[in-house]
């Protein structure tokens, strides 16, 4: 595949290691480094909150993120579903969009156990209920 | 140029498609020239041959005397008729013989680029390598390249790599072709061969899209997931706008219009509206394939100037209450478009209904919203509602004002159950050229090189390499 071939810094991969098999960690946001050589970790937090995970995508570039998503199934048992955001808003310029875009498939591919994969051009289409019914898919 | 900046060469990115050529350096945010995918040239009168090879002279020798007689009131007679027609090279010797030898003619010089293919030079044939998105003639394409690199961008080949975009469903030969182009011939030091499709997807931000692009020969629909082809998906009709183009001539036909171009122009008075034009032609005999080029180039004009897409469904009445825009063609003829100018656009919408006379092929087109429908439909069902709601709209033929929102509520109209979300760049350029500012940024990453063809992994394993390296 026509792919960038930007790097994915080893913390990555740790954190998102983290997340997986501890409790502690909510949510963790990458982007590419500022040297476009690598793709980092920006944020990572322990709290819950849905909309101020919301917060940390910003309005005009791109983003992605790793969330660990917490609902109820019909039967009103509690579930844990690891989801994978790709953020690139419409007002983001052309050249990060590319960047990252063609960037994901690496990082992507070295985070094992991801459930859910989400493209969000919109806030839209990260809200919690839009997630949520992809996951009950 | 090879030394601007000090340590990076820039690459070139090259982007051929069936009407426009974009060329330029990777890491700008438009092409640094784009010009006319098409080359002109003049056949070379049949005798040229002769000498080169005895059999041949030995056979036209003979077919000279044998229809001696009536070859000589032949050639009269289209020696007379070249007259007529102001042929400048009248063929005493062959004249009988030429349509006998039409195969083995040569084509003579290249004209390449908007001033040489739009200047009239009389038997001046006109062609576009490119068909339905594949390289059709070879020889037309090495002149594009050539222009592109040595009289546009004027660079030294053997100093930049080169990345070229390609139709999602280019074939494995071409694209073997294409790599042996690029490295036996012009000595590029490296090659990358990107989908058009895709490079259009990931400039707008998205590795998976339902990439919409419709052109001058052809619309095509794409669905692309993380960054690849899924090519049973892949929708393609040869309803774009040149067809468009040409039923406007036939309305124009019907109304008893001639679309005159310019370069059949001496002189023109203006006339009130709908009267026939006031004009003095020029006696300049062309061939039919530089005609309609011409032609098309004013229809071109035409589109742009007044064409405009109704907003939902086609309504005569809602319609007809629209102002009306004013037109005036190269002869002076002139007239206020109506209702016309939303049925033209309106083929691509519901071709059955607005597409007159219609050829075999052309019965059979659907409409765009149909095409995309039935493409995403191809698709595994759990792609779709990620492929509906990223619908990628590029190509020339897509600017109609009033066309994505058009589409978006044709989309929204056919029952499904997808949430349908369109992107339609409004920057012009980026919906002419998405493909190739997407091709432009990927080759400017500085990562980018390690997934380079280079000379070297090209001379150890051959033009297969392309289909390794660039899937």
């Amino acid at each position: 595949m026509a792919s960038s071939g930007v790097k994915v810094h080893q913390n990555c991969i740790d954190t998102f290691q983290e997340l997986k098999l501890g409790k502690a960690l909510k949510y963790i946001i990458y982007k590419v480094s500022d040297d476009l050589k690598s793709i980092e970790v920006v944020k990572q937090s322990e709290d819950a909150d849905y909309d101020n995970f919301l917060k940390e995508l910003p309005e005009d570039d791109c983003r992605w993120a790793v969330y660990d998503f917490a609902y109820k199934t019909a039967d009103g048992g509690d579930r844990n579903k690891i989801v994978f955001y790709s953020w690139a808003p419409d007002n983001a310029r052309v050249k990060s969009k590319m960047l990252y875009s063609s960037s994901k498939e690496g990082l992507r591919k070295v985070l094992n156990g991801l459930a859910v994969e989400v493209q969000g051009t919109d806030l839209d289409e990260v809200a919690h209920e839009t997630v949520l019914e992809k996951i009950r898919r | 140029m090879g030394t601007y900046g000090g340590d990076e060469v820039a690459a070139l990115v090259l982007s051929v498609g069936h009407t426009w050529t974009q060329a330029g350096y990777a890491g700008e945010d438009t092409p640094k020239s784009i010009f006319p995918t098409s080359v002109g040239w003049v056949d070379l009168p049949a005798e040229a041959d002769q000498g080169d090879d005895a059999d041949n002279s030995e056979d036209t020798q003979m077919q000279d005397v044998t229809q001696d007689g009536a070859s000589a009131s032949d050639s009269n007679h289209i020696g007379k008729k070249d007259a007529d027609g102001g042929d400048v090279a009248p063929q005493p010797v062959g004249a009988g013989l030429v349509p006998s030898k039409k195969k083995i003619t040569k084509r003579g010089k290249y004209y390449v680029g908007d001033g040489e293919i739009s200047c009239w030079r009389p038997d001046m044939e006109i062609k576009s390598p490119m068909k339905d998105g594949l390289v059709e003639d070879w020889d037309a394409l090495e002149q594009i390249w050539d222009h592109a690199f040595l009289k546009r961008l004027r660079c030294d080949p053997t100093e930049h790599p080169l990345i070229i975009t390609e139709s999602a469903w280019n074939t494995r030969e071409i694209r073997e072709k294409l790599t042996e182009l690029a490295f036996e011939k012009y000595n590029f030091p490296a090659f990358f061969v990107a989908k058009d499709a895709v490079m259009t997807a990931f400039a707008a931000g998205r590795p998976h899209a339902l990439v919409v692009d419709s052109g001058g020969d052809m619309t095509s629909v794409v669905p692309v997931y993380d960054g690849y082809v899924l090519r049973k998906g892949i929708m393609r009709q040869s309803l774009g706008g040149d067809v468009l183009s040409d039923q406007v001539l036939q309305q124009f036909k019907a109304s008893d219009v001639e679309v005159t171009p310019q370069y059949l122009i001496a002189k023109k008075s203006p006339v009130i509206v709908g009267q026939k034009p006031n004009v003095v032609l020029r006696d300049r005999p062309a061939t039919p394939s530089f005609h309609k080029m011409m032609q098309m180039r004013v229809l071109h004009d035409f589109k742009e100037s007044v064409c405009q897409v109704a907003e939902s469904t086609y309504n005569e009445q809602n319609i007809s209450t629209r102002p009306q825009k004013p037109y005036e063609l190269p002869d002076g003829y002139n007239f206020n478009f109506g209702t016309e100018r939303f049925k033209v656009p309106e083929i691509m919408f519901n071709p059955k209904e607005f597409l007159k006379n219609p050829t075999p092929e052309q019965e059979n087109f659907v409409g765009l919203p149909k095409l995309i429908f039935n493409s995403a439909q191809s698709c595994d069902i759990d792609f779709r509602p990620t492929l509906f709601g990223n619908v990628v709209l590029t190509g020339g033929n897509t600017l109609f004002p009033g066309f994505a929102d058009r589409l978006h509520w044709e989309l929204n109209s056919i029952p499904h159950s997808y949430k349908v979300k369109l992107h339609a760049p409004g920057n012009t350029v980026e919906r002419k050229c998405g493909s190739w500012l997407g091709g432009s940024i990927m080759a400017s990453l500085g990562t980018f090189h390690q997934l380079w063809i280079s000379r070297k992994e090209y001379d150890e394993s051959g033009s297969n390499i392309v289909n390794k390296k660039c899937v």
